[in-house]
């Protein structure tokens, strides 16, 4: 997969939406205007694509994805959209500037950040994660206040912030937090320190300035 | 009336801080320390008292915020209350902070275990402008409510006496929990196939088996009962679109809050808040991080300063000793036992007493106060690089202490990965034991402004093989999977004279009983092994160790510490050492034969200085402090090793720490030559 360009990546990914919009698979001409480019040139990147045996296109027919073809854009569509769920969910960066963020950023990153991002995006449970106003803790600073919403992932974390006085709907107040390590808060009386990567599971409605 | 048994068991349970330990020590005299972090009482501790001609015998359960079995000491208490429930349950709340208390009261009440709810720290619920509504309360839980203040020990006459009427005629209360129109229907469709005979509450029983948890034995069993909770469970997961674990902490949380709500009002008067205003200082990324230093160089600068004078005084006594008992006794074995083996061995430990009062009196102090907790979360961020997060900081606090209670304390973590590796760790904290060690050689080698310096920079070496060894163990066994942090940071309270002077009573105690057993029993062994066989009549002490039983141990280990700069002496002190840290300076003591007539370590010190492995050399007393340091723990720990986590992690422990010792020793050995020292 490292060995394809960006350029080839957008195409295995136009393909792939273009192939789901529906009709058995793509024209040159419909690929292009995807694309935004000159059909000369997407006939010259298919043909390149073809060579790597990741289209199949029989003279003056349709575009296929191969099996390896389509598991290349695949693989770049999960890239784009964890990126652009990253902007959305936890920066609460607007969806159209998200998108073309995304597009620009899933082609620089490294494999292994991607994974880490994965991982992250996996481990605070981004997938249950509706459109709202909350943050997660870690972005809330020293001497403000929220609402408790939602505490991502399982592991008994509800149950065990509960049992410490850290409930779902609660007003917390951040005490202490410093950027990185724990966060200290203080819900209802009790005050608890929280390890940050459990604190990033937590979101917050902010109900002061963050 | 029913027929009074023969004994009435009682068992605390509560929150961690809720002064259950205050109202164990109330109910028992026993001499039992009270923390203030999170976990003080890992061990399952009990204590017997007779009231009105009864025997009474109390079981203090660990401190826990819910029985859900997320950590070892819920799982504790969550076994102990379904295998043998107690006669009488008593259920110790904080006035001062109610509704979170009752999170834990809302599931032991469906215990259906007769049960007192004792109201303590009232006094504080006073000042801060809370009135709390026992009566109500009493009502709501339908269980007798006793207003207490354990830290005064006051309402706990109040409190025997209900003991005593529920363990006479035992009666549960009838409170349920109403779990919501989700479960409800639920629990009454499980709870009509359950078998009648089991004394839990059926309704408990079913809601558990909801929650995928089985309460009594009948149940466990009962395969077709536990399909149909799970069929029931998926049900109710797919209408509620919710986990049903949540579900039963949205209730037991309501009916916390509910109760709560309803017998707590609180004037809007606004109060100076301690904890606030000191949390605010002490716990900011940087000014904690000095003053937690501040805190630690405060501590050792006191156990000297203050604890040296005490040392000489001491000294003075058993040098007394040695010479009265030269004068009364003949000239033979039993003298030489008595003053060379017993006074001086013994002594030579008891004179470091003042040195680790003080350390108990400092760490008690910072356990009490309840910084203890505010420290592991200064430190987390430092514990983090090391693979390990704050509140391992606590158990290797402790370990500065002693590294038994400190291995023990490991169990207040939640997984076995960050248990294994803190105890693995700990054993580079430098106990009190070995404090006597670093007095000797730090008092004979080192000038006095030099003193303190040298003492804090073992510890630091400690604390930095500690740290490199974690990263290393993380990353050879155990993966970077970690729990994360959550720790409590209970309210700034000035701790009592009684309950700090009381830890350190017990401390002193065992490490007095220590130095009457294990170390009279070792200084014993090793007098006889320094004395046996005779030597070849009227040869000079040097020459007569050569020949005796610790000569040739020492002698045949020699070459392995030779590297190191010790001599077979020294080694022989190392062997002892094993036993207990302390016996490397009774072991010297014997070794050298300074026990009599002077006496003390001041002789030992003056003997050492002199002779020629030492001479002039700080550098060879450093090193072999490092070794002390850092080499195999005592047989204490190695006991509470085995205990805990098998021989074969046991071994392990033995065999790295001292590798480890011996590399370290051996590179400041050639660091300190290459420097010129």
């Amino acid at each position: 997969m490292e060995e394809l360009s960006s350029a080839q990546q957008d195409y295995l990914e136009a393909l792939l939406r273009l192939e789901r919009g529906g009709g058995d698979g793509a024209s040159l001409t419909d690929l292009a205007r995807a694309l935004g480019v000159k059909p000369a040139s997407a006939s010259q990147m298919v043909a390149r694509l073809k060579d790597g045996g990741l289209v199949t296109q029989a003279p003056r027919d349709m575009i296929h994805l191969t099996r390896a073809g389509r598991t290349a854009a695949e693989h770049v569509e999960t890239r784009h959209t964890t990126v652009r769920e990253f902007l959305t969910k936890v920066l609460n960066v607007p969806p159209d500037v998200a998108d073309g963020d995304a597009c620009k950023v899933e082609h620089a990153l490294a494999a292994d950040t991607f994974n880490r991002l994965r991982d992250f995006m996996d481990h605070i449970g981004a997938d249950d994660i509706e459109r709202d106003n909350t943050v997660p803790l870690p972005l809330m600073h020293r001497g403000g206040t929220g609402l408790l919403r939602r505490i991502a992932g399982g592991g008994g974390r509800r149950a065990r912030l509960s049992a410490m006085g850290v409930h779902v709907g609660t007003e917390i107040r951040v005490l202490q937090n410093a950027g990185r390590g724990p966060v200290m808060i203080k819900a209802g009386k009790s005050r608890v320190a929280i390890g940050r990567g459990l604190a990033t599971c937590m979101h917050v409605e902010p109900t002061s300035d963050l | 009336m029913a027929t009074p048994r023969k004994t009435i068991r009682i068992a605390l349970a509560g929150n961690p801080n809720c002064g259950k330990t205050s109202v164990f020590n109330n109910l028992t005299g026993a001499h039992q320390h009270v923390g203030n972090w999170p976990g003080v009482t890992v061990e399952q501790k009990s204590g017997d008292f007779t009231y009105d001609g009864v025997r009474y015998e109390v079981i203090d359960l660990p401190g826990t915020y819910s029985l859900s079995a997320y950590s070892v000491e819920e799982e504790v208490v969550e076994r102990f209350l379904r295998t043998t429930p107690p006669d009488v349950l008593v259920n110790i709340v904080d006035a001062t902070n109610l509704e979170r208390h009752l999170f834990l009261t809302a599931q032991l009440i469906e215990q259906r275990v007769p049960m007192v709810v004792a109201l303590n720290m009232m006094d504080e619920a006073e000042e801060q402008g809370l009135r709390i509504d026992d009566v109500q309360l009493a009502q709501l839980l339908d269980v007798p409510v006793v207003p207490i203040i354990a830290r005064r020990n006051k309402g706990t006459g109040q409190l025997l006496a209900w003991i005593a009427q529920l363990g006479f005629e035992p009666r549960a209360g009838a409170c349920t929990v109403d779990y919501g129109p989700e479960i409800e229907p639920a629990i009454a469709a499980l709870a009509a196939h359950l078998n009648p005979r089991e004394p839990a509450s059926p309704h408990m029983r079913a809601a558990m088996l909801l929650a995928g948890r089985v309460v009594c034995k009948t149940d466990e069993e009962d395969a077709a009962l536990q399909a149909r909770a799970a069929a029931l469970r998926r049900d109710i997961e797919r209408h509620a679109r919710e986990p049903v674990e949540d579900l039963f902490i949205a209730r037991w949380y309501g009916f916390a809050h509910g109760v709560a709500r309803t017998c707590v009002t609180q004037d809007a008067r606004e109060r100076f808040d301690l904890t606030a205003r000191l949390d605010d200082v002490l716990t900011r990324p940087v000014l904690g991080l000095v003053f937690f230093g501040l805190c630690m160089a405060g501590t050792f600068e006191l156990v000297f300063a203050l604890g040296n004078p005490l040392i000489a005084l001491l000294e003075q006594v058993f040098a007394w000793l040695g010479a009265s008992a030269t004068a009364v006794l003949p000239t033979g074995a039993l003298r030489s036992l008595l003053v060379d083996g017993v006074i001086g061995g013994v002594g030579g430990v008891v004179v470091f007493l003042p040195n680790i009062l003080l350390l108990f009196l400092a760490i008690g102090f910072l356990e009490d106060s309840g910084y203890m907790a505010r420290a592991a979360f200064v430190m987390d961020g430092i514990m983090h690089r090391l693979g390990l997060h704050g509140k391992s900081f606590i158990p290797m606090l402790l370990g500065f202490g002693c590294n038994v209670p400190a291995i023990m304390a490991t169990r207040t973590l939640e997984t076995k990965r960050d248990r294994l590796i803190t105890s693995l760790i700990i054993p580079f904290m430098s106990c009190g034991a070995r404090l006597p060690v670093y007095a000797l050689f730090i008092g004979a080698f080192f000038a006095p402004h030099w003193q303190a310096p040298v003492l804090m920079s073992l510890y630091l070496l400690g604390i930095l093989v500690a740290v490199a060894m974690a990263n290393l163990l993380g990353l050879l066994f155990f993966g970077s999977d970690r729990s994360p942090l959550l720790l409590e940071l209970p309210p700034y309270r000035l701790p009592t004279l009684r309950s700090v002077l009381m830890l350190v009573w017990t401390r002193a105690w065992s490490y007095l009983k220590k130095a009457g057993t294990v170390l009279l029993a070792a200084s014993i062994v090793m007098w006889y092994l320094c004395t046996h066989p005779a030597p070849p009549g009227g040869v000079e002490h040097e020459t007569r160790f050569e020949h005796s039983y610790a000569g040739t141990v020492g002698k045949a280990i020699e070459p392995l510490l030779r590297p190191l700069g010790f001599d077979w002496k020294v080694s022989v002190a190392l062997v002892t050492g094993f036993m207990a840290k302390e016996a490397v300076v009774s072991t010297l003591a014997v070794v050298y034969d300074v026990g009599d007539g002077e006496g003390g370590s001041h002789a030992l010190q003056n003997t050492l200085r002199e002779d020629p492995v030492f001479r002039n050399r700080p550098l060879v007393a450093y090193t072999l402090m490092v070794f002390v340091l850092l080499y195999v723990p005592c047989l204490g720990v190695i006991a509470i090793f085995l205990k805990e986590y098998g021989w074969k992690w046991t071994a392990f422990m033995a065999a790295y720490t001292t590798v480890v010792a011996w590399v370290a020793a051996f590179l400041v050995r050639m660091a300190g030559v290459a420097l010129g020292f």
